[in-house]
Order: structure tokens, then C-alpha cells, then sequence
């Protein structure tokens, strides 16, 4: 997947620190249980049929730290080098969604649209690690944990 | 002599050739690898001998044993307790096996089985052909294969292959399903390769075609079967295009195998493929598309096919050689028996619950919702033996949990009568079952097969029958045990006291009853049964809101299982307010309060009360000095589902 794929729209979105940074706000609570230095990425696939495990291009980032989740705008070439703990990849029409939407709060769209699968959650660290970080509860709020395997 | 269902399903039980074989019939027991029933360190358990002997004995003509991960690190072990095939140390119990599957005239397939991205459960890490990450949690971080490395585990899998040989198997089979490690190299979504191993659908396909060769070098005349995915189901997420899979196949065939198996899906697949929302039959048309496109591969296939009937018309439609049998054999492992003697309307049919696979992914041995013996074959507490002294039994309740106790203490030797204070059998259950979203026919065939069994045996039922404690007093004597499996209600002590005027209604009074209500309906109650029939009536076009004291619906419902209940929810536009306590049931709806103390009114036509729960036990106390033995069986201990209610009703009746 080539960078040049990626629409100016969910460019703009990612880029938009301050604008995401109000959803962290707003969503206080969810990331409280996270450790210091758990980071969560989210980065666009291009178009609904555009790979999700071959990516390159903007990344926005979430990273707690002690005085709470902050928004930051990051790069993303490959996931050995991503440095985050969970990766969301997600089309450009819905990060374009989810942008028009962050004054009125875009994280239960979020929830919901990785809910239906329609945004992938890559897991980057082991499970025991992600549990270090605190994530579980995070998970279980965002339904993660009820997807189980094999339907 | 024929048998009638010899007849019935001429196709099925059709003799068979196979690579010099002869199969007594077209039917093939397909892998269920995983029992987790085994040693830690790979070697096959007393227990799982036990369950394979009942494998064995199917009536299958060909049963393929579980698979056997082929390597010392464990890098292919995916499952807790996975058994092992990479040294002659584990050779013994798999000779033992393949002896069963003799004794019973079938021919012996083992399976070898990495489970590549799913694996390396023991040491932190698994392997593929490259390192796209996990996308369900509980699966370990990759690392990427070296050509070595592959070539290494290439030879790996003909050692194993050739080991299952020397043990007496007649053949051998590799998997790719669900997602493993060969469905990795396949696929384009894990495998990013740039050297031969990827690439293009060939390249890709390169690893699968120097296995094949390897493997058949390896164990020189005895056949090969392969598992491939006709569909991955991640066409989400930039997966194989079902003809990348098609092309993928024909390689296989092009490199020699024997035998082709379709299956369908991944484990971390979007869609469903063998859950209960998938109706039975959904995937032939992949073998269809495979049979045409390989008329002279023969050719296995039966996912989410659990139906004799169904498979018999697609052999003879051409639309595969094979019925490949998993589950429905776990529900029943005297199905083709029955299905052969004509008695297809007493096998239990797999219903899809997975609950199977579910305990498999919490490290747990598996169970089946439909046999309460899988898993226990050897122990003697779960065998139907001749009672000792013969009782007269009252059981109380025809719910799955009393009929299976009445059916096993019957077959025991006990005189044994059944009281149900409704016009009929099934108990809940049947509400469930016609309120089921899935797949009705599922939960329907579970009372329809216990209404032929009992007036086969010739089991009493008393319908439209309540015992009471003045009932009971006219009876003293008359039974040596009370088995109460009276089930369990709404707790309505637990919510407050309907006002004058609420317009309310019990769940189980519409599931089971057909009770009606009106357009605007809140229900009370976000776990199973509230959830089952919020779903159905909403479909039914009424307006409906779940209220849950808990922080999410769906708590009680089985891991596999929540998903499903959630993406329902959403698709049918269903509202849940979670995290409130009901605090008034009023004329004009429920009142609910926030965890802040706030109040507010969810107007309401009908307010359907389905939660919480509480088990039936009044009865015990009256029961207990008019009866020498009482117990109780399912729900009336604790509400919880269709698996214990069968479990424990079974257990009883095999103690009384
Ligand atoms: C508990 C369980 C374990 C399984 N393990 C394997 C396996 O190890 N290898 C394999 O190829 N298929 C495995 N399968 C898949 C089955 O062989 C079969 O393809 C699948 O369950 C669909 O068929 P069914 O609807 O008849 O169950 C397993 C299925 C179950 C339910
Ligand atoms: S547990 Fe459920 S899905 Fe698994 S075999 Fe039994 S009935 Fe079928």
C-alpha cells in the first residue's frame, strides 16, 4: 500500500492532533486504567478494499502518559517499527467519518465500526503485555474481548 | 441384509474406493484435532484414547485422527494440550489409535497440523511466512520463517508424515484450516514475502507444493489428503479472492494429492462459518465449484453440513465424493448407525452452539452442549449401567434437563415418570428455540428428538400435570426419588413491585406462551433470555429497548456467542441502556435510575420482566419429607444454559 493512496480528507484527519485530542478529553475514564507509555496507534488502509497488512503513511497516535492520553500526529512504515501497542487500521471514508465527528465525540463510532470489523485492531504486543499496560479493561469497554475465534 | 437406511440414503452408504482402500461407506470423520483432553509435553492421554476408541466405532469408512503438530520447539502447537508427532518417543498410543480405527474397518488418516500464526502456545511466539500481527488477542506475536526454517519444517511435516505410516495409518493429511500455518503462506493477507515463497498466488502456493512433494516422496504409495480453504472469509481485510483460492487448489491437485477436503474461514475471520447463524448446506457451493473444477480429485467435504439427508443428495448431485463429518459426530457419535438403521429422527444433532470450540480457546478440554459423554468415555460415572436396585422416579419438569435424566435412569432399569405442568416437552428451551434468530431448526430438532426417544422407550409423561405438596401427599410412597428440574423464572422480587396499571409481562410467558405486547416494549434484562427476545420481537417490527442493571448485555452468553448477540442488537437497531437500576414499573413505562442518582421514565406499551433470574425451588423443601431421595437437576440449581441443563439431567439420571 503506497502513502500516495491515502486521501487528502483522511490525511487532514489524522494530522488533526487538537481535534482528537478533545475525544481523549471527553473519554478521560477509558484510558484511565492504561499505564504510562501504552500508545495506541490508527492509520488508513486508503479505500475499503485496501490492504490492512501492507500499510504506509500517517499515523495518529495515542499515548498515555501520567497526565493522560495526548493526541500526537506520527509516521507509520511498517508494524515492527510502529512502536504502538495496538494499531487500528481503517478506510478513509470512515477516518474522514470519524474526523466530521470528533466535536460531538467519534469514539463510540469508533467502537462500534471495530465492533462490525470494519476497522482492523492489530495487536503488536503479547497479551501478557498488553494486560501489564492495563488494557484489558479497555478491551472488554470496546467489545474487543467478546470477538473471540473460530464462528 | 439392507438396512432401511441403506436404502434411504443409498449414496451415502455406498462402498467406496480409495487409493486401494475400500471404505464401507462415503462418510469421513473430519480431524477435530483439539480435545485438549492430552498431556501437556504431546503425548496422547488415557482420556483421549478413550474418546478416539468412540471415534473409531462411528461407522465412519475413513476417520482421520486429530492433528499432531511436527516439531521438538512446539512453534506448530496451538492448542494447551495438542498431542505431538516429532519423535518416535509419542508413536505408541497413535499405533494404539489407528488399531481402534482397524478394528473398526475403517482406514486410518492421521493429521499433521502447524497451526503457524496460532501457534507456539508454550513459548511466546509463533511463526509465519511473515510478520503481519495478530488481530485477536490471545494469539501469540509473530516472527518470520527463514527459508531454512521452512525447509526445516517442510522435512519436519514428511517426518511426522512418515512416522504416522510406520504407526499403521493408511494415509496422511495436512490442514490448512482455520487460518494455519499452511493457510499462511496461501494467503495474501500474512504472507508479504519477496523472495519465491511470495508474491504471486503461485509463489505463495510454493511452500503447499514442496510440502506436497516432500510428504509424497516421503511415504512413497500411501495417500495424501490436503484441507484448503475454498474461502477465507477476510475478504475484509485484503485476504485471498475466492479464485486466488481456487487457483491455489488446483495447484495442490496439480502437485499430487489424493484427496482435497474444502473448508472455509479463519479463526480471526469477520464472518461466520460453522456457527449456528450459518445455515446448514450454506458452503456446499465451494465443493461444488472444486468438483467441477477437479471431476477426478476425489473429493471430502462437510462444513456446516450436519444433515445425512443433505449429503447424500449432494454425492449424488456430484457435488463431492465424501462426507466429512466433525461435530455432528461429537453430538452423536451413533448418528450414522441411527441414520443407517433408520432411526435418523433419535440422533442428536450438533447444534451449532460452539461450545465445543470455545472451551478449546480458554485452554479448557472441550465439551459438546449434546453429549455429556465426550470427553468422559472411561469413567464409569458417566456410563449407562443396569441399576442395582431398580426406583420408581418421579421426575418434575420436561425441560432438557429432566428428560435426560428420565431417558438414562429408564435406560437403567428404573420405572420412571415425568410430570409437566404444560401441554407439551421442552420446558424454556422451546422458547428459545422459536424466538432463536440463528437457525430455529437447531434448537427444535433438540425437543423433536426427545418427544421420539421418550415414546420410543415408552417413558410416562404426565402433561398439563403440576405436582403440588397435596398432590405429593396423595402419592407418598408411590416413588422412591424426586428429581426436580423445575427450572428457573424471572426474579421478580428483585425488581420493584409493578404499579397498578404497569403494562407487564414475563419473558418466558411470550417466548414459551406466545403472550402478546404492545408496539413500544422495554425489556428488563440484557442477558440471554431478555437479549432472545428483545431480537425476536424487534424482528417481529415492534419497538424495543433493553434496560441492564449490568455495565454490558450479554453476560451470561457463551464467549463465541456474544458477538453474535451484539451484532444483532445493532443491525436491528435494538437500544440497550446498560449500567441502570430499574427503580419504578409504572403505567407509563420503567423508571430507571443512573449511577448518579438521576431518574428518568423509558416509555413503554408492554414491559416485558426477563431478568434476573431465579431457580424454582420451592418444591424441594415441600418434597423433602414425603420422598426417600430428592434432587435437582439444571436450572433449579442456578440458571444457566442448554449444556449444563443436558450435563446435569444426564449425570443424575446416570447416578439414580
Ligand atoms: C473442536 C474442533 C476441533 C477441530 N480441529 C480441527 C483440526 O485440528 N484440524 C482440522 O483440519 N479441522 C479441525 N476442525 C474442523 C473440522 O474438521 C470441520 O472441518 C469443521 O468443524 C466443520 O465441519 P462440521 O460442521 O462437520 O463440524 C475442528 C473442529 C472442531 C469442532
Ligand atoms: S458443542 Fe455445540 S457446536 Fe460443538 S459439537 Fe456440540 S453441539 Fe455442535
Amino acid at each position: 500500500m503506497k502513502d500516495t493512496a491515502i486521501s487528502e480528507g483522511a490525511r487532514r484527519g489524522m494530522a488533526d492532533a487538537a481535534g482528537w485530542q478533545a475525544v481523549l478529553d471527553r473519554n478521560r475514564a477509558l484510558f484511565a486504567p492504561l499505564s504510562d507509555g501504552a500508545r495506541i496507534g490508527l492509520v488508513s488502509r486508503g479505500g475499503a478494499d485496501g490492504p490492512v497488512s501492507d500499510l504506509d503513511g500517517p499515523m495518529l497516535v495515542w499515548a498515555v502518559t501520567r497526565q493522560g492520553a495526548r493526541a500526537e500526529a506520527a509516521a507509520f512504515s511498517g508494524f515492527q517499527e510502529a512502536g504502538v501497542d495496538l494499531l487500528l487500521v481503517a478506510d478513509d471514508a470512515i477516518l474522514a467519518g470519524l474526523h466530521a465527528r470528533l466535536a460531538d465525540d467519534a469514539l463510540p463510532d469508533l467502537v462500534k465500526r471495530i465492533n462490525r470489523k470494519e476497522v482492523a485492531v492489530f495487536y503488536l504486543r503479547a497479551r501478557g503485555e498488553l494486560d501489564d499496560l492495563g488494557y484489558e479493561e479497555l478491551f472488554d469497554e470496546l467489545g474487543i474481548s467478546f470477538m473471540g475465534a473460530c464462528r | 441384509m439392507t438396512l432401511p437406511g441403506e436404502k434411504q440414503f443409498p449414496n451415502l452408504f455406498q462402498e467406496a474406493q480409495f487409493a486401494g482402500f475400500k471404505l464401507a461407506n462415503r462418510i469421513k470423520f473430519g480431524a477435530c484435532c483439539v480435545s485438549n483432553f492430552n498431556d501437556r509435553d504431546g503425548f496422547i492421554s488415557p482420556r483421549e484414547l478413550a474418546r478416539t476408541k468412540v471415534i473409531s466405532e462411528t461407522g465412519c469408512g475413513m476417520i482421520t485422527n486429530q492433528g499432531a503438530y511436527p516439531d521438538p520447539l512446539g512453534e506448530g502447537k496451538g492448542y494447551f494440550s495438542q498431542i505431538a508427532l516429532y519423535d518416535d518417543k509419542f508413536m505408541p498410543q497413535f499405533e494404539e489409535i489407528a488399531g481402534y480405527i482397524h478394528d473398526a474397518g475403517a482406514m486410518a488418516i492421521q493429521q499433521i497440523l502447524h497451526a503457524g500464526r496460532y501457534g507456539g502456545i508454550d513459548i511466546g511466539y509463533c511463526v509465519q511466512p511473515s510478520t503481519v500481527p495478530q488481530t485477536l488477542p490471545h494469539f501469540r506475536p509473530p516472527r518470520e520463517m527463514s527459508k531454512e526454517q521452512i525447509h526445516e519444517c517442510i522435512r519436519q511435516h514428511a517426518d511426522a508424515c512418515e512416522r504416522a505410516i510406520r504407526c499403521g495409518y493408511d494415509g496422511v493429511e495436512v490442514t490448512s484450516f482455520m487460518g494455519y500455518l499452511l493457510a499462511n503462506f496461501l494467503s495474501s493477507f500474512t504472507n508479504k514475502r519477496t523472495d519465491e515463497y511470495g508474491g504471486s498466488v503461485r509463489n505463495r502456493g510454493r511452500f503447499m507444493v514442496e510440502l506436497i512433494d516432500e510428504i509424497k516422496q516421503t511415504i512413497g504409495d500411501k495417500p495424501l489428503i490436503i484441507r484448503l480453504n475454498g474461502a477465507e472469509l477476510m475478504d475484509k481485510w485484503g485476504c485471498n479472492s475466492e479464485d486466488e483460492c481456487f487457483e491455489q487448489i488446483q495447484m495442490a491437485a496439480d502437485a499430487g494429492v489424493d484427496m482435497m477436503s474444502i473448508t472455509v474461514g479463519w479463526q480471526e475471520a469477520p464472518e461466520s462459518s460453522i456457527g449456528r447463524d450459518v445455515a446448514p448446506g450454506h458452503w456446499n457451493r465451494l465443493a461444488a465449484r472444486c468438483k467441477k473444477m477437479l471431476p477426478d480429485l476425489p473429493l471430502a467435504f462437510g462444513v456446516r453440513l450436519p444433515d445425512p439427508e443433505m449429503a447424500d443428495k449432494c454425492i449424488a448431485d456430484g457435488e463431492f465424493d465424501f462426507w466429512e463429518v466433525c461435530r455432528p459426530l461429537l453430538a452423536d457419535p451413533q448418528m450414522v448407525h441411527k441414520a443407517r438403521q433408520g432411526r435418523l429422527d433419535e440422533v442428536r444433532r450438533c447444534v451449532g452452539s460452539l461450545n465445543c470450540l470455545s472451551r478449546l480457546f480458554r485452554d479448557l478440554p472441550y465439551t459438546c452442549t449434546m453429549n455429556p459423554t465426550l470427553g468422559h468415555e472411561y469413567e464409569p460415572e458417566y456410563s449407562i449401567t443396569p441399576a442395582v436396585t431398580k426406583k420408581r422416579v418421579m421426575v418434575v419438569g420436561a425441560g432438557p434437563a429432566g428428560l435426560e435424566c428420565a431417558i438414562a435412569a429408564h435406560k437403567r432399569g428404573h420405572e420412571v415418570t415425568v410430570y409437566e405442568k404444560s401441554d407439551r416437552v421442552g420446558g424454556a428451551l422451546r422458547g428459545y428455540a422459536e424466538h432463536d434468530l440463528a437457525n430455529k431448526d437447531d434448537l427444535r430438532s433438540v425437543i423433536a428428538q426427545y418427544e421420539v426417544v421418550i415414546a420410543r422407550l415408552g417413558i410416562e409423561v404426565k402433561l398439563n400435570t403440576e405436582p403440588t405438596p397435596k398432590m405429593m401427599r396423595t402419592l407418598l410412597h408411590q416413588y422412591d426419588v424426586v428429581v426436580l428440574a423445575t427450572g428457573a423464572s424471572t426474579d421478580t422480587g428483585a425488581l420493584p413491585e409493578a404499579e397498578d396499571g404497569a403494562p407487564v409481562v414475563d419473558a418466558l410467558d411470550i417466548a414459551v406462551n406466545g403472550a402478546e405486547v404492545g408496539n413500544k416494549v422495554v425489556v428488563v434484562g440484557g442477558n440471554k433470555v431478555g437479549l432472545t427476545v428483545a431480537e425476536s420481537l424487534s424482528q417481529r417490527g415492534h419497538e424495543v429497548i433493553i434496560v441492564e442493571r449490568g455495565k454490558r448485555v450479554a453476560d451470561d452468553v457463551s464467549p463465541t456467542w456474544k458477538w453474535r448477540h451484539k451484532a444483532w442488537i445493532e443491525e436491528l437497531g435494538i437500544e440497550s441502556v446498560t449500567g441502570v437500576r430499574v427503580a419504578a414499573l409504572t403505567g407509563a413505562g420503567v423508571t430507571v435510575m443512573n449511577g448518579d442518582g438521576s431518574e428518568r421514565t423509558i416509555a413503554a406499551d408492554s414491559i416485558v420482566l426477563a431478568g434476573p433470574r431465579r431457580p424454582n425451588q420451592e418444591l424441594y423443601n415441600d418434597f423433602l419429607w414425603m420422598v426417600d431421595e430428592i434432587y435437582m437437576a439444571g436450572d433449579v440449581h442456578a440458571p444457566r444454559d442448554l449444556t449444563q441443563a443436558i450435563h446435569e439431567g444426564y449425570r443424575l439420571g446416570c447416578r439414580i
